[in-house]
């Protein structure tokens, strides 16, 4: 395998100091931050992965392989001082932090100030060789900015949102992750059907499994998917093209089909007309749609596949755009009075191109002039649009899904009963869920179903271990929960 | 079938894994004429021969059925004959995580085992990746590449006879990962390391004691690997049952005062 280890520009990259891991796109003069410091990328940009970096006022500096400091783990002990006579009352260190502060500002650093700050503690010498590296440990941390840089993986990714953003990836533990993956047997080649509240981190995690190759079908919540934390992948664009989106709240209007292959997509799928609709009430999972929404950047940032739906005014045009209604009955939009803005209206909403806006239209009909104006790229966007979620649909309503992985923030159940019909007969599914309660539902349905064998609840015990020479322990500190797998593999039904 | 790419229908000569309960399977190499003794009567290969995997089989001498199943990394490991023991799929999943392997990765493990983890390494890699599996133990060598070869898996995997921690691998700088699985793997540290690539690699060793993770620790440490972590994954599975607690029979309630001392009416 060929693995680019250099850095190149807009990579996405991580930066390592100490437990802290923080994502960045190495931009040409683009600031990142990195525990309230604040610098360029720029000297990294064709550098090796795996280097170390020193923050200095806005910029960094390589720090070279000699002159790293060891991580001083490996003290031996042979006399053994104690804390007895210590007395901690903070006036142990003779440097204030403005004189460090100072020391700082006049070139002092690295290992000479270490050692300043050891020189000027009254108590470091009467400590046991453990506690005066642990000190010296924790005056690094404090006082050297110094970070390496990691090429992101799935690993890393996955202990940095957990750490961080737990509740936006639904309190997905990277084990957790890692036995979604072995337990769906992601593979290359595979087709896949996921349905996931996790900001795009584990789609990642399974299309970095299948390595461009294959299927990968998300049906997503709302009018566009989320999925930022894609992006920290740096999947190429060929790797993206075995994702395909559909939307959630057109779930209940797929029938799996016999015989039909996607060749045979745009032969068979109706039309749908190009009008707009106002968005309804979605009554099948008690949500109401947002009936009004200004799309937020970062929900629009991929749009690959995406359907946004919306009316939107740009500077008095109007823009046409396909409804999708909540309803179970039809799949087609129901037609409704199209939306056309006056050049004159005071609302003028400045958009870019690739945002639209959600303007609510219930109160308009009190306008008198009718504009259509279309204009011709927005048109062909909308066909494309139009077209992939046809596409997505032909894949979906084929059938043959090798693995069915489900990690939400709404009730398994529903999704779990009806997906289940897409999936191959000896094929597993997961289902995840932070709460174990939900699951238990799940469980009971499927078994009454007789359609799954080897149901499992399971929930994984995560411990790390501090592994230092006659310093070995369990970590202080140890995540009480990773969420809970509902496991199984569907049978032929009998 | 294959382990890397899913079938439909069973064939001959395919590797089936029957389902008879929860953690209840068998497995076995599909030849027509052969049959099968299971606890819920015989199955005959041939009934099975065209079949889509999924199907529920009624078993010869009408004492129930089983499942048929295709294959996987997952189900193997649970039915697979041990010849020594094995890493399950929960210690498994994170090992692969860890070692941040994806379809083109090269793997160097040793030993190859009852290759319960070597399964799960090559579905993993697969098209393009390597494995290169080291075994001192010349019969499980030779079982080993029978059955990965029987498994539609062997063009991914070469299965050498070494001591590595005498010999070392004898591969220079290929591998994006090394897995280690032996008694001491503290001697092999070196060896391991030149077999990764040059810009670096990830490397695991698992462990069943704690003194061996010490020594192996300090000697990873000692050779220049960074970001040593040690961490320990336990599955706990739920059982989930309706289950009656009957109320506790504590007695009448008592709803008038005592007429006498010691004499108590009762109310039922």
């Amino acid at each position: 395998m060929s693995d680019t280890l250099k850095i190149k520009e807009g990579d996405y990259v991580i930066l390592k100091k100490g437990k802290n891991l923080v994502l960045a796109q190495a931009l040409c003069k683009r600031k990142v931050n990195l525990e309230r410091k604040y610098f360029v990328l720029d000297p990294l940009i064709g550098d090796n992965y795996g280097t170390s970096w020193e923050i200095t006022k806005r910029s960094i500096k390589k720090v070279e392989e000699d002159q790293k400091s060891d991580d001083g783990d490996t003290a031996e002990s042979t006399e053994v001082g104690d804390n007895r006579n210590i007395v901690d009352d903070n006036t142990a260190q003779k440097l204030s932090h403005d004189e460090i502060l100072a020391l700082k500002k006049d070139g002092m650093k690295g290992e000479k100030l270490i050692e300043q700050i050891v020189e000027n503690s009254a108590t470091f010498k009467e400590k046991n060789v453990y506690t005066q590296e642990k000190y010296i440990k924790k005056k690094k941390a404090k006082h050297l900015p110094i970070f390496t840089i990691l090429k992101p993986t799935t690993r890393l990714l996955c202990s940095m949102y957990h750490a961080k953003t737990s509740p936006k990836i639904v309190l997905l533990r990277y084990d957790t992750v890692a036995q979604i993956l072995a337990l769906g047997n992601v593979h290359a080649n595979m087709k896949a059907l996921v349905v996931e509240s996790c900001t795009g981190l584990l789609l990642g995690a399974i299309m970095d499994r299948m390595g461009g190759l294959g299927t990968l079908v998300q049906l997503f919540n709302g009018d566009a998917p989320t999925r930022t934390a894609l992006d920290g992948f740096n999947f190429s664009e060929e790797h993206m093209k075995v994702l395909h989106s559909f939307p959630l709240n057109q779930a209940n209007s797929l029938r799996i089909k016999t015989g039909k292959t996607s060749s045979e997509i745009g032969q068979t799928v109706e039309p749908l007309p190009a009008v707009t609709e106002e968005e309804k009430s979605c009554d099948e999972e008690a949500r109401p749609c947002k009936k009004q929404k200004i799309d937020s950047g970062s929900e629009n940032d991929n749009q690959q596949g995406a359907k946004t739906l919306s009316t939107s005014e740009t500077e008095g045009q109007s823009e046409v755009s396909i409804e999708q209604t909540c309803t179970n009955k039809d799949r087609i939009a129901d037609s409704n009075s199209d939306v056309a803005m006056a050049t004159d209206t005071k609302e003028s909403i400045q958009v870019s191109n690739n945002m639209d806006v959600d303007v609510p239209i219930e109160g308009d009909d009190g306008q008198l002039k009718r504009k259509w104006i279309v204009y011709p790229e927005r048109q062909a966007r909308r066909e494309k649009k139009r077209k992939e979620l046809d596409a997505a649909r032909c894949i979906i309503e084929e059938g043959n899904f090798d693995v069915l992985i489900i990690a939400c923030r709404f009730e398994p159940c529903p999704m779990v009963m009806k997906l289940l019909e897409f999936l191959s007969p000896s094929r597993p599914f997961v289902v995840y869920c932070q709460c174990i309660e939900p699951l238990y539902e799940c469980f009971s349905k499927l078994r009454e179903s007789r359609e799954v064998v080897n149901m499992k609840i399971t929930e994984t015990w995560l411990r790390e271990y501090q592994v230092l020479p006659a310093r070995t322990h369990p970590m202080n500190t140890m995540s009480g929960s990773g969420g809970y797998l509902l496991t199984g593999i569907k049978v032929a039904k009998t | 079938m294959s382990f890397i790419n899913y079938s439909e229908k069973i064939r001959e000569k395919d590797t089936v894994i029957l389902y008879l309960g929860l953690d209840d399977t068998l497995t076995f190499k599909v030849k027509a004429g052969n049959t099968h003794q299971t606890k819920y009567g015989a199955v005959r290969h041939s009934d099975l021969i065209g079949k889509r995997y999924g199907t529920k089989v009624t078993c010869v001498g009408g004492k129930g059925w089983v499942h048929v199943l295709h294959p996987t990394p997952e189900l193997w490991t649970i039915t697979l004959p041990h010849r020594t023991q094995i890493i399950y799929s929960i210690d498994i999943s994170m090992i692969t995580l860890q070692l941040d392997l994806k379809p083109g990765s090269v793997v160097c493990e040793s030993g190859t085992g009852s290759g319960s983890l070597s399964h799960a390494l090559i579905r993993t890699i697969a098209p393009n990746g390597h494995l290169y599996s080291f075994d001192y133990h010349n019969q499980r060598v030779e079982k080993a590449r029978q059955e990965f070869d029987d498994h539609g898996i062997g063009h991914l995997v070469t299965v050498e006879c070494r001591d590595v921690c005498k010999d070392g691998f004898g591969l220079d700088h290929i591998a994006d990962a090394v897995f280690l699985d032996l008694p001491c793997p503290y001697d092999v540290i070196e060896a391991a390391k030149r077999t990764l690539k040059a810009p670096g690699g990830r490397m695991c060793s698992f462990s069943p004691c704690i003194e061996q993770v010490q020594k192996t620790c300090e000697k990873m440490s000692g050779c220049g690997f960074v970001e040593i972590t040690t961490i320990e994954c336990i599955a706990r599975n739920y059982d989930v049952k309706t289950v009656q607690l009957p109320a506790p029979d504590m007695g009448p309630v008592e709803t008038e005062t005592r007429t006498q001392p010691g004499d108590r009416k009762s109310v039922v």
